[in-house]
């Protein structure tokens, strides 16, 4: 068993590394060509902007842990929650792919967002959403928090369903306002939920959105939406650049490294 | 008070009233394209009339979805078995038992989890192709259980131990093996664990879609998620085909969720939310 894993998971990283110092096209043997794969990224303008997007990408965190915890929030109590609750979690189910092809259709240039803008006389905010920079990044971002939206829901609910319900009780009689209730009394109760859910965005989403970028956008226009995993795919297993790829592979794992790295940091500090 | 505690009921009932619109219109619209002619679609793409035909499923299904389904079925069901299998042996262990290596399993299903899986797709594609595995359904299985077992390694290790060492002591004493303990004392009562981990599995695996790309090349071969994903992007007039598509890939995953509802509770990340 342990042997299952190692195969598929500790040799090829062993061997990414060393690819990523060949000029492997898949074909013959590997030639070694020490840094040149990664001096060519670095002066590549199209990875500058997959980088780029790796860290705008990551400007969504926010938005996919305030927005899901602002929503139990106000459902806390409230009559009918868990049914609504599982509405919420629906987009949730869904494979990336699945989500992400509806919205493909939803925001296509002539598609049925835009007509409808149109059609009710907002021609100015039927925009380009897939299709012109820097918008499409907004658009990924909204749509992987219409699908994670109802997890994040699910999770702070769990957390707030064992809170001490008299530290609310407390505040409520001293005549908290809802504002203050949310922010210094949920929030800071709620913290270790926070922690754990970042890390699951982290691990699920930071690390793979490669179905999102493929189902909507195919990385486009241009690379502004490449993120590092569709450019490995590009590269690699389209074009057969594996050494080039390879570079990219393990630039990837360190972006993912120090993404962990800080959140780790922001639990400790927080705990 | 009242005003302020007024206030706030107003603005929660609107976030609830939003985020509940936000989800379900694509949704329902997504339904109705999915069940519009395309006649009807490709004149008035906003637009909600036309009349109602199952004519897209069909047409989804025929044009690879059916088959791809049904390699789907074969590929998730060897991959979450395997994965679930292993995780529930080896977080026990983890948990419970002393033996060697611990940290060397803890290092490599943490390996696993936090890696991207796109960071070793150029490696597992050439050695897939170097051992004749590329193309291969089973392999891709076989792949998917190792790759997806880690993380549930970890969170039944976390589940297993809230399991109270007495219980197991117990049946130690009573003279049952590692083996025997495992089976009739943890087993049963870490089931909505494994379950979660099992549901959690075909979700995961069945939404795979870079290794399904990469390691299945024969279009007969390809998986659910790869056949929609090409779907969705090949034919740019294709929104009912797409649409039908989407609900046809999703169905088993629904299916997959509904049955397993009343074992899956968000309280059984409890462990891992205080770890």
């Amino acid at each position: 068993m342990l042997v299952a894993v190692a195969v598929f998971a500790l040799y090829p990283l062993g061997r990414v590394v060393y690819l990523s110092l060949t000029d492997y096209t898949g074909f013959g043997a590997p030639r070694f060509l020490g840094l040149d794969n990664y001096t060519t990224l670095l002066h590549s303008t199209g990875f500058h902007r997959v980088m780029l997007n790796a860290v705008l990408l990551l400007a969504g965190m926010p938005l996919w842990v305030g927005i899901p915890f602002l929503i139990a929030v106000a459902l806390f109590g409230q009559p009918r929650a868990g049914s609504v609750r599982s509405l919420l979690l629906i987009p949730g189910i869904l494979p990336p792919v699945v989500a992400g092809a509806v919205f493909r259709i939803f925001l296509a240039d002539g598609g049925p967002a835009n007509s409808s803008l149109r059609g009710v006389g907002l021609d100015s905010l039927a925009l380009s959403w897939l299709g012109s920079d820097p918008l499409v990044l907004v658009t990924v971002v909204t749509v992987i928090l219409w699908a994670v939206m109802g997890t994040g829901v699910m999770f702070y609910s769990a957390g707030l369903a064992t809170m001490p319900y008299e530290t609310v009780e407390a505040a409520i009689l001293d005549g908290a306002s809802w504002r203050h209730l949310v922010w210094h009394i949920y929030r800071p109760a709620l913290r270790p939920v926070t922690s754990f859910w970042i890390l699951i965005l982290v691990l699920s989403t930071i690390t793979s959105f490669f179905p999102w970028i493929y189902s909507l956008t195919r990385g486009g226009p241009g690379y502004a939406s490449t993120t590092i995993d569709y450019y490995i795919y590009q590269t690699g297993l389209v074009n057969g650049q594996y050494g080039l790829a390879s570079a990219a592979s393990v630039v990837g794992i360190l972006f993912v490294a120090v993404v962990l790295g800080l959140a780790t940091l922001r639990m400790r500090r927080s705990s | 008070m009242s005003v302020r505690l007024g206030g706030g009921r107003i603005g929660r009932t609107l976030i609830v009233l939003i985020a509940s619109l936000a989800v379900v219109v694509p949704l329902l619209w997504a339904l109705r394209v999915a069940l519009r002619p395309v006649e009807s679609y490709i004149g008035d793409p906003a637009g909600l009339g036309g009349g109602f035909t199952f004519a897209n499923f069909k047409h989804a299904w025929d044009a690879g979805l059916g088959q791809a389904l049904l390699n789907s079925l074969l590929i998730v069901g060897i991959g979450s078995v395997m994965a679930t299998a292993l995780a529930a042996v080896a977080g026990y262990g983890l948990a419970k038992e002393e033996m060697p290596g611990k940290p060397v399993v803890v290092a490599l299903s943490v390996l696993t989890l936090v890696v991207p899986i796109s960071s070793i797709a150029i490696p597992l594609f050439d050695q897939s192709l170097q051992l004749g595995l590329l193309d291969s359904r089973p392999a891709l299985g076989l792949m998917y259980g190792s790759l997806f077992a880690g993380w549930g390694a970890l969170f039944l290790r976390a589940y297993y131990a809230t399991l109270p060492d007495e219980l197991i002591d117990a049946a130690r004493v009573d003279g049952a093996g590692s083996w025997r303990t495992f089976r009739s004392i943890a087993l049963p009562l870490a089931g909505p664990a494994i379950a979660t981990v099992l549901v959690l599995n075909l979700f995961i695996q069945w939404s795979e879609l870079l290794l399904a790309l990469v390691m299945l090349p024969t279009t007969s071969h390809q998986t659910a998620s790869a056949v929609l994903a090409q779907m969705s992007t090949q034919f740019r007039a294709g929104g009912p085909l797409t649409a039908a598509g989407l609900f046809i890939t999703v169905a088993p995953i629904v299916v997959a969720f509904l049955v397993s509802q009343r074992w899956l509770r968000a309280e059984v990340f409890g462990g891992a939310v205080k770890g």
